[in-house]
Order: structure tokens, then sequence, then C-alpha cells
């Protein structure tokens, strides 16, 4: 069957390899999250001459179709601009009665943008991997949001590079405030939360569907989800996150 | 060394396009990954670099432990390809057994694959390459 000894021997070897980055999880997720470094450095530079060409091609290309759309942006430009005058209006309007209700400006986390390496779509299992570690401020435990919507949280962190698990995992855990009461809630694997118990009280929880679970952060304030009912239990819709693509890292919490 | 080549490549490819080629990417990795095995009887050092590697970055990828691969499917490969090469199947049945063997691997990781094989598109492109595999091979000397 086989008359190589040298393949046992190497069975051997990635046994106990294998055993080791069992026992020691530690190891073992900071092999992925190196691979997926070294996996992006690589890329780098492929990345960078297909869009080179891609770009290259595209000028060759449509030129002649530019200028027509030059004009034809020109004018929806200047409409553009006549709304974004109307929105801005309504929105300086809006900060000053934020300030007279508040006694402050809308408050906006200290975050750095991240790029999500490796699969986007969340298909084999519910955690992706960022593009920023511990050498740019990370730490585990920081959230990544979108907007100011939770996307996930850091579970494990590399020099370059991080783990994320995200709201849908079942691996999420997380304490929300619903007017004003704090709860518990864990990730299902689906697009709902579900409630553990509220924090410190055996009180059976009063909210009602519609209500918004947020976390607070030091002067910020994130939202999870919805609250929802199914089967007369309270779950906690969160929002169908596909796109992942301007995500945002919060470092000061 | 075709194999090496194109491991590297599915390794940059992965996550750069839509989740359809992210599916072709890993499942061709556990292609190369029982082809590599299950190919000839005498396996090679080289082999088993290959299969290493191959089941190393499935893993990675898909958030299994790593080198699980080897250490659980090793030696029912070894028994499958002691059967396999004993009985000198054609290439074809070969083929069909490492296929079918990716396939219920991946269904593992993906139960969802099953319903989106039913989807048109995948299910067009199935049925074009078996005709052309075919046609080709019944008539292609003419």
């Amino acid at each position: 069957m086989i008359n190589n000894k040298k393949v046992f021997l190497i069975y051997i070897i990635s046994f106990f390899l294998f055993l080791t980055l069992i026992l020691f999880p530690n190891y073992n997720s900071k092999t992925k999250l190196f691979t997926f470094f070294v996996k992006e450095k690589i890329e780098t530079p492929f990345i960078f001459v297909g869009k080179e060409v891609r770009d290259l091609l595209m000028v060759l290309n449509l030129n002649f179709d530019y200028m027509n759309t030059i004009k034809k942006l020109e004018g929806d430009n200047n409409y553009l601009r006549s709304i974004n005058k109307y929105l801005l209006t309504l929105t300086s309007k809006y900060s000053e009665q934020n300030k007279i209700f508040h006694q402050s400006a809308i408050a906006i986390p200290l975050s750095i943008g991240v790029q999500v390496l490796g699969d986007r779509n969340l298909v084999y299992n519910k955690n992706f991997i960022i593009n920023k570690g511990s050498k740019n401020g990370l730490v585990i435990g920081d959230y990544v949001i979108d907007g100011l919507n939770i996307v996930g949280r850091v579970v494990n962190i590399n020099l370059n590079t991080s783990e994320v698990v995200t709201v849908k995992s079942i691996n999420y855990g997380d304490e929300v405030f619903i007017n004003g009461k704090s709860y518990i809630v864990s990730g299902t694997n689906n697009n709902y939360l579900s409630f553990l118990r509220q924090k410190e009280s055996t009180e059976v929880p009063d909210f009602q569907s519609g209500d918004v679970a947020v976390v607070h952060l030091d002067n910020v304030i994130l939202r999870l989800g919805i609250v929802s009912f199914e089967n007369n239990q309270p779950i906690l819709l969160t929002s169908d996150v596909t796109n992942l693509e301007n995500l945002r890292a919060v470092t000061n919490d | 060394m075709i194999r090496l080549f194109f491991v590297i490549i599915l390794f940059l490819i992965y996550g750069n396009f839509n989740f359809v080629i992210n599916d072709i990417v890993v499942f061709s990795l556990i292609n190369i990954a029982f082809f590599t095995v299950l190919k000839e009887k005498n396996i090679k050092i080289i082999d088993i670099f290959i299969f290493i590697l191959s089941t190393f970055v499935v893993e990675v990828f898909v958030g299994l432990p790593i080198l699980i691969g080897i250490v659980v499917l090793f030696i029912p490969l070894l028994l499958l390809n002691y059967f396999i090469n004993n009985y000198n199947f054609s290439t074809f049945i070969k083929s069909l057994i490492v296929f079918f063997l990716s396939f219920i691997s991946f269904f593992l990781f993906d139960q969802t694959i099953v319903f989106r094989l039913l989807n048109l598109q995948y299910f067009l492109c199935i049925l074009i390459l078996t005709f052309i595999f075919l046609g080709l091979s019944n008539y292609g000397k003419e």
C-alpha cells in the first residue's frame, strides 16, 4: 500500500501538531490570522495590477462615452447641489435642536476603517477576518460597526489581523439597554438574538415590539437591534447585514 | 507542481470575487486533496505535502481546527486508495469517486449547496459540461 515510512512519520508529526493546536486554541487562531495576513500581503500587488489594468482598459474604451456622460452629469450635479443645500439647512436645524435638547452635539465613535479578508458572505461560519490588528489599536472586545449598527466584536487579535464574531453567530453575547434597563442577549446563528435574562433581576421583561436595543460606550450609543416576538418569546432582530464593505472598528471603548 | 501552483492561486482568489467563486475555490481545494491521495498506489512525500497544504487552506477558510483534515481523513483515504487502485478502476470511475467524495465533504461544510445546485445556472453548467464530455469521448475522433 505505502512503501514510504516517511509518510507515516509525517502523519505522526501532524497528529501531535493537531493535538497541540487543539489543546492551545490561541495558537490555532493565531495561525489562522497569520495565514490571512500572508494572503493579504501576497494578493496586494495582484489586486493593484488588476485595478490598474481595469482602469487602463476603461480609459481606452470609454473616453468618448465619458464626454457625453460628463455633460449629463453636470446637469445632475447642479440638481444635486440644490438638494444638498436644502438638506444642509435641514441638518443644521436638526443639530441645533439636538444641542438644545441634549446639551451636546451628536456623538460619533472614534473608529478606524477595516476591510474584510476572505469570505464576506458568512457562508461557512458567522465569523470573518479584518485587516486591522493590535498594531492599529484594536483590542479584544472592540465593536465593529456599519454606520451606528453593531456588526460584531473582535474575539481574536494578531498584530495585523483580527477575527470578528458577528451578531448572527451563536458565540456572540452582549449586554444591551432597552428603555433604560439592562439585558443579556446571545446570538443564535440566525438573524436574531435571544434574550437570556434581565441583568441583576428576576423580573419579567416588559418591553414591547419595536423597542430599540442599544449598547452604551463612553459617550456613544450603538444600535444592536429591534425587539420583536416569535411564539410569544421576545427576540432581538438584527439588521440583515449583507454588505461588509464599509465597516469600522470602534477603538474608544 | 501544477497542483501546488493551483493551491496557491486558489488561496489568493478566495474572497476576492463573489460567493459562487468562493464555493468553487473550496470545492477545488477539496478535490485536489482527495485526488492527491487517491491517484496512485504509492504515495510520495510531495503528495502528502500537497494534501496537508490544500486541507490546511480549506481549514483556514472554512474555520475548522487546523490539521484536522490529515488526522481524520488520511487513514480512511489510504484504505480507499488500496481499494480503488487494487481493483484497477478506469480513470473515469476514479474521477467520479473523487468528485462525489469531495461533494460529500463540501456538503458537510455548507448544506445549502444542494439548494443552490438546483439553481438553473449551476444545473445548466453541469449539464453542458457533461454533454460536452460525452460528445467528445464518443465522437471526438470523427
